[in-house]
């Protein structure tokens, strides 16, 4: 905790200035000149932060630094931390974590309180499952908004990452914390290995092991027409758009929305949602409902903005031979 | 208070209570008054002092926990027979309702506060009805029997501009703003009935007093007979950080001046706010019965002025995310206020810290009774809030309101706050009797909960 480097001799009333560092108050009557250093810094065994040596707790984390090393430095407990996704509030810049399970919202008794007086003692419940986010509005008085659309009282709609979520006149930003839940996923999936049924495939699809071990694409957007290129689709849960924060780039049509579209890939099936983009999306010449999510199967015309894609699975060489299943 | 002093608070398990340190802006040590008593820990013997207390001394490593912190501010009562000199408005109804028995007792409660002021004090007084008066500016009180004869001149109008009078009566105050620095200021309004002229609804009212209380003005809230409205009188104190009064009789008058200018006679702390700091890992759900402002990872609140031999808690809801084993301090509480014995700003800080372990035994055995006492209390607010909005739609009986506020007053009396569980105790014999004023009762105990007014 002593780092010699650097030392300085502070003036008495610096010494003052600094509120509560000291918890160990009989080192406090016989002042340790030690303990009072300034400019001399040290860093947080846990989280790293690098603290100015006479500090008692890290600035960051809060570990008691004069404790030294903990025990078991459980690393996988503080990589592991982050719930995998949150509620972010630009208003005041707050976040709320979503841990998996269900989370309700409220006024009184919920899971995350907000102090916001259109917001229902119990509002609405947010699930998280694997990558997927379901929200359901649990009769609140002045109702739920996804995208600016209200959602129907105690029905389940899924929600995609960036979604703006208000409940009363409270807004909110979805995010999904991506690499934790792939993290969680590919922990699930190693637990669950070996008996893994097609079936599961269904719910939860991005599930599928290939996630994490295997960044081979598991089925590609044949570019038929217009500006944009070939797409390819990785397993798990992508977003299209054109902005930047999607998983897919789309960047050569300027009819593709921000955030146009999510797709849930597997090595076999293929989940389209449109995620109420202006222009829509079409596939074989129909277009999509918004946020209603419909299967894809191979030979698809698929239209985004101006550009038509076909669709077509990619057949992995190694050990899914039984994957192709004969759709029509 | 020195027998919450431990020597060695992290060996002690049975002191979750961290380190509680002050500063005063100058940067002088805290060497005050009360000689003995402040040697330890550099915190004792000011104006205030503070504990951050943990609902548990104890965490679980592994898991997402969820508990308390409970910060207690603490006014000594050194300061006895010293006090700050005040800066009162008086903020009167007189519409036609008023006439006859009210105002006579008005004038006489009037009379007393003049009499209870002393050469420093600033009195005004302001009187509303269709139109708002300055009965009497804003000046220090020299001649007791002139201002007195001025007092009995009042009459009765006819209608109700509360608004108006209220801003009247905040002007009043901040007219002489730069001369009374260090003075504990406060607008008593008294109404007896809504509001029929001018602004008249809540959210403009309340409005405006959350914008008074930003200048430092501070709205005590007098509704007097049956006919005001609670919500709009108990939202204005609870906005403002002032205290409401129901007052049933003419008579009561002239005791409840009395007792807000003791109050106000007692203020040793004002503007005071809290200001935590969360550690990484750290979410804080709620403040119980505020309304803070949310940053990233601060969360801050005002609390209502301090008045000496008082305490007042602030319970916070905390969500502890995993933690490698060891001790942590989760938040760190900041408070700023304005000592009023020495007219001088002053800070206090204070930690709440968990010991993460994965030892199950310990987080059961370390929870904190003094922090459990006030988990109740705050339960006991949010039930006297749900019985009245049963009452009010009806969807709760008169029974069944009955045998929830006899259940609430239990707790409260288990808890030791006595004086809601009085209110409560005239509440349920109200209803009893159906006198329909439950509410104004009720809002004010719950009121006084949420402020964390405590003995």
């Amino acid at each position: 905790m002593s780092d010699d480097t650097n030392r300085v001799m502070p003036s008495v009333s610096e010494r003052t200035m600094v509120p509560g560092t000291d918890l160990n108050s009989t080192q406090m009557l016989s002042v340790d000149p030690l303990r009072t250093q300034m400019g001399a810094v040290t860093t947080c065994p846990v989280c790293k932060t690098t603290v100015p040596a006479m500090e008692k707790y890290c600035s960051d984390c809060g570990y008691l630094l004069e404790a030294g090393e903990p025990p078991a430095p459980d690393l996988a407990v503080v990589a592991g931390n982050s719930a995998p996704a949150e509620l972010f509030d630009p208003a005041d810049g707050r976040t709320y974590p979503l841990r998996s399970g269900t989370t309700t919202i409220g006024r009184q008794g919920a899971d995350i309180i907000t102090t916001e007086g259109t917001v229902s003692r119990l509002h609405a419940k947010v699930t998280v499952d694997g990558g997927r986010v379901i929200i359901e509005d649990l009769g609140s008085s002045n109702g739920t908004r996804v995208e600016g659309a209200r959602i129907l009282p105690n029905t389940a709609v899924e929600v995609e990452d960036g979604a703006n979520i208000r409940l009363g006149n409270w807004k909110l930003v979805l995010n999904l914390l991506v690499s934790n839940a792939v993290a969680e996923q590919t922990i699930d999936v190693a637990a669950a290995v070996g008996n893994q049924p097609e079936e599961d495939l269904h719910e939860g699809a991005e599930a599928e092991p290939l996630t994490a071990t295997e960044p081979e694409p598991v089925a590609v957007l044949r570019w038929t027409e217009g500006p944009g290129v070939d797409v390819l689709i990785p397993a798990g849960t992508i977003t299209l758009g054109r902005r930047p924060e999607n998983t897919i780039v789309l960047t050569g049509d300027q009819y593709v929305s921000g955030r146009h579209a999510s797709l849930s890939a597997s090595v076999n099936r293929l989940i389209l949602t449109d995620d109420g983009s202006r222009n829509g999306t079409l596939v074989n010449g129909d277009r999509l409902q918004e946020h209603q999510p419909v299967e894809l199967f191979a030979g698809d015309t698929i239209k985004i903005g101006q550009t038509t894609y076909q669709l077509a699975f990619v057949t992995s060489n190694t050990s899914q031979q039984e994957n192709v299943v004969p759709h029509e | 208070m020195e027998d919450r002093t431990q020597i060695i608070p992290s060996v002690d398990p049975n002191v979750t209570r961290m380190n509680a340190g002050i500063t005063q802006m100058g940067g002088q040590p805290t060497q005050m008054l009360g000689g003995p008593l402040q040697t330890v820990m550099g915190s004792t013997g000011g104006t205030l002092q503070l504990e951050f207390l943990a609902g548990n001394q104890y965490a679980m490593a592994p898991e997402v926990t969820r508990d308390h912190g409970l910060l207690i501010l603490t006014a000594g009562d050194l300061q006895a027979g010293r006090r700050a000199p005040i800066n009162v408005c008086l903020c009167i109804d007189r519409s036609g309702s008023m006439e006859g028995e009210p105002l006579e007792y008005v004038k006489r409660a009037c009379d007393y506060v003049v009499d209870m002021l002393e050469p420093d004090d600033i009195l005004s007084i302001v009187t509303f009805e269709e139109q708002v008066d300055v009965l009497m500016p804003a000046r220090k009180v020299l001649n007791k029997s002139l201002v007195k004869e001025h007092i009995h001149r009042l009459s009765v109008g006819n209608t109700t501009n509360l608004y108006d009078g209220l801003i009247a009566g905040c002007m009043q105050i901040a007219s002489v703003q730069q001369v009374s620095q260090g003075y504990v200021n406060r607008v008593l309004l008294l109404t007896d009935g809504e509001p029929t002229v001018g602004l008249k609804d809540y959210t403009s009212i309340v409005q405006q007093v959350a914008e008074q209380k930003a200048r430092g003005i501070t709205v005590t809230a007098l509704g007097f007979g049956p006919d005001y409205r609670e919500e709009l009188m108990s939202g204005i104190a609870r906005r403002s950080g002032g205290n409401y009064y129901y007052i049933q009789r003419p008579d009561l008058l002239p005791e409840v001046f009395r007792r807000e200018l003791e109050s106000l006679m007692h203020v040793v702390a004002k503007n005071v706010k809290v200001k935590f700091h969360l550690s990484r890992w750290v979410q804080m759900r709620q403040v119980y019965g505020q309304q803070p402002t949310f940053g990233p990872r601060t969360v801050e609140v005002s609390v209502p002025d301090i008045e000496r031999g008082t305490t007042r808690t602030l319970l916070v809801d905390v969500e502890l995310d995993k933690h490698p084993a060891g001790t942590y301090r989760v938040v760190r509480a900041e408070v700023t206020f304005d000592d009023v014995i020495f007219n001088r700003p002053s800070t206090l800080s204070a930690d709440c810290t968990f010991q993460f372990t994965n030892d199950r035994t310990l987080v059961q055995a370390g929870v904190n009774r003094t922090v459990a006492t006030e988990i109740e209390i705050a339960q006991a607010s949010i039930n006297l809030q749900r019985t009245m909005m049963g009452l009010k739609t009806q969807q709760l009986t008169a029974m069944g309101a009955l045998s929830e506020l006899q259940k609430t007053r239990t707790i409260l009396m288990q808890a030791g706050q006595t004086d809601q569980a009085q209110q409560v105790d005239a509440a349920i014999a109200g209803l009893q009797r159906g006198t329909g004023d439950v509410d104004k009762t009720l809002m004010g105990a719950a009121l006084q909960l949420d402020q964390g007014t405590r003995k």
